[in-house]
């Protein structure tokens, strides 16, 4: 089978081919493109049936812009790969370019959903931010990283967990809008490690017991005591520096962390749901992606208010998973468990509304 | 933050500086500090009272993600002002500032 990701420029032409050996190809491109947004992408798929026929078939494809901010902060920077375009030879937008492919693969294949908006929303990302900057953002439009100080941090797109995470805030933004402060700001930040590590799982074919389940591993320099920035199956031991101090993650909701920084702590208090989602995915076993995966992004569709709360959203976990697996399944059970192990409880209250 | 409008108390005598960044996709939390003794070639006063003071409640976007947020604090004698940023807000006067406290040697 022969695996090609069509940009609308190439779409055109095929649908125009007056030949009849290439006639389902063209009419699959017509489709294409009657149907089509603008911009929008296609992936063909060409095999042979066992009759030596040749079967096209018209899936989804991402549409990927990466631009290069030459170490200013100015977006979105000068477009230096677009969909389809041969490797620049630079790692980080070469890296960003496979990683939002690696991305839209998970959330197209595993949970039929093309692209951030589930409408085939174009995926743009901008490498080089800024001079030796330490992070990786999503700014409501498109996924920006730093190359890192060189000291603690190197360049932000040497992790595929890093930019699964930050293309999952726009699905996140697109779907339950978790507002970015407290526990929903925890809940939005957790959904991004988990689709995140997802991504890296996905790509990578490992089963539950094969995952790291670290998120940012490879992103600290050797100078740094630490494999990673965070483990969802077992938070606060991802690193313990002399410069950085130890890893502040809580594992259980009975240490939650109160404080104003970091939106109330998001990146901290991420900990307690990311563990829930390991425990979870552990007890069900196989691939992860499948069906601890699915209820999570199931729940995302739930009609959940901006300012869920930790019990909200396991109470919604709960029922995403009766809803596909049934109330007396394994699923259920599994779920159900892994939120009162770190101390969350899942009783029937699942919040207002948006 | 939309009013970049200079505080009109001028600031004197000695000072301590400190800048907190948390947040980002690492969410670690990075502290820096300069005390008046420091380093007086740099005209810190200055650099303190370019800064809005005044106007400075962060505004989120609601959408973004991952961004830096900036807590700064200029205590000069009895007076102590405090701004929270987000990263998007570390331009102008805020930015020399921070850029000047996070270049003190040994930070």
């Amino acid at each position: 089978m022969i695996h090609g990701i069509v940009p609308p420029y190439l779409l055109a032409r095929i649908a125009e081919l007056d030949d009849e050996r290439f006639a389902t190809a063209a009419q699959a491109a017509r489709r294409a493109l009657r149907f089509d947004e603008p911009r929008r992408a296609a992936r063909l798929n060409f095999s042979l049936d066992a009759s030596n026929n040749l079967v096209v078939e018209l899936t989804d494809g991402p549409n990927r812009t990466i631009a290069d901010a030459h170490n200013t902060e100015t977006l979105p920077g000068a477009v230096v790969r677009e969909e389809g375009d041969d490797p620049t030879g630079d790692v980080a937008a070469d890296e960003a370019y496979d990683g939002l492919g690696a991305t839209f693969a998970l959330f197209s294949e595993v949970y039929g959903r093309n692209s951030i908006d589930g409408a085939g929303l174009p995926l743009d990302a901008t490498v080089h931010y800024g001079v030796e900057y330490d992070n990786a953002f999503w700014d409501g439009e498109r996924m920006v990283f730093g190359d890192g100080d060189g000291e603690i941090f190197g360049r932000f797109t040497a992790s595929l967990t890093v930019i699964g995470h930050e293309l999952t805030h726009g699905v996140t933004q697109y779907t339950a809008a978790l507002e970015y402060q407290g526990q929903s700001g925890a809940l939005n930040e957790s959904v991004s490690d988990v689709f995140g590590s997802l991504v890296e799982q996905h790509s990578l074919g490992q089963s539950t017991k094969e995952a790291s389940w670290l998120i940012g591993a490879g992103l600290f320099t050797d100078q740094v005591e630490g494999s990673a920035l965070r483990s969802m199956k077992a938070p606060g031991t991802a690193y313990d520096d002399d410069v950085l101090g130890k890893d502040p993650q809580p594992a259980h909701v009975s240490d939650y962390v109160e404080t104003d920084e970091d939106n109330g702590g998001v990146h901290i208090n991420s900990g307690i749901p990311n563990r829930a989602f390991y425990l979870v995915a552990d007890t069900l076993g196989g691939n992860a992606w499948e069906r601890a995966g699915q209820i999570w992004y199931d729940t995302l569709g739930l009609d959940l208010a901006p300012g869920t709360t930790f019990t909200q959203f396991a109470a919604a976990t709960v029922r995403a998973a009766s809803t596909r697996y049934g109330e007396a399944s394994a699923e259920v059970d599994a779920v159900r468990t892994g939120w009162s192990t770190v101390g969350v409880e899942t009783g029937d209250d699942d919040g207002p509304r948006a | 933050m939309t009013d970049h409008e200079p505080d009109h108390g001028k600031t004197s005598g000695d000072y301590t500086i400190s800048v907190v960044r948390t947040g980002g996709f690492a969410g670690l939390r990075r502290e820096w500090r300069v005390t008046s003794t420091d380093a007086r070639e740099v005209d810190w006063a200055g650099l303190i009272d370019a800064c809005p003071w005044n106007n400075s409640a962060t505004t989120r976007d609601g959408r973004s993600a991952d961004r830096f947020v900036w807590r700064i604090e200029a205590k000069t004698g009895a007076r102590t002002r405090t701004a929270t940023l987000g990263d998007g807000e570390v331009t102008g006067a805020w930015k020399s500032l921070v850029d000047a406290v996070r270049a003190r040697p040994g930070d």
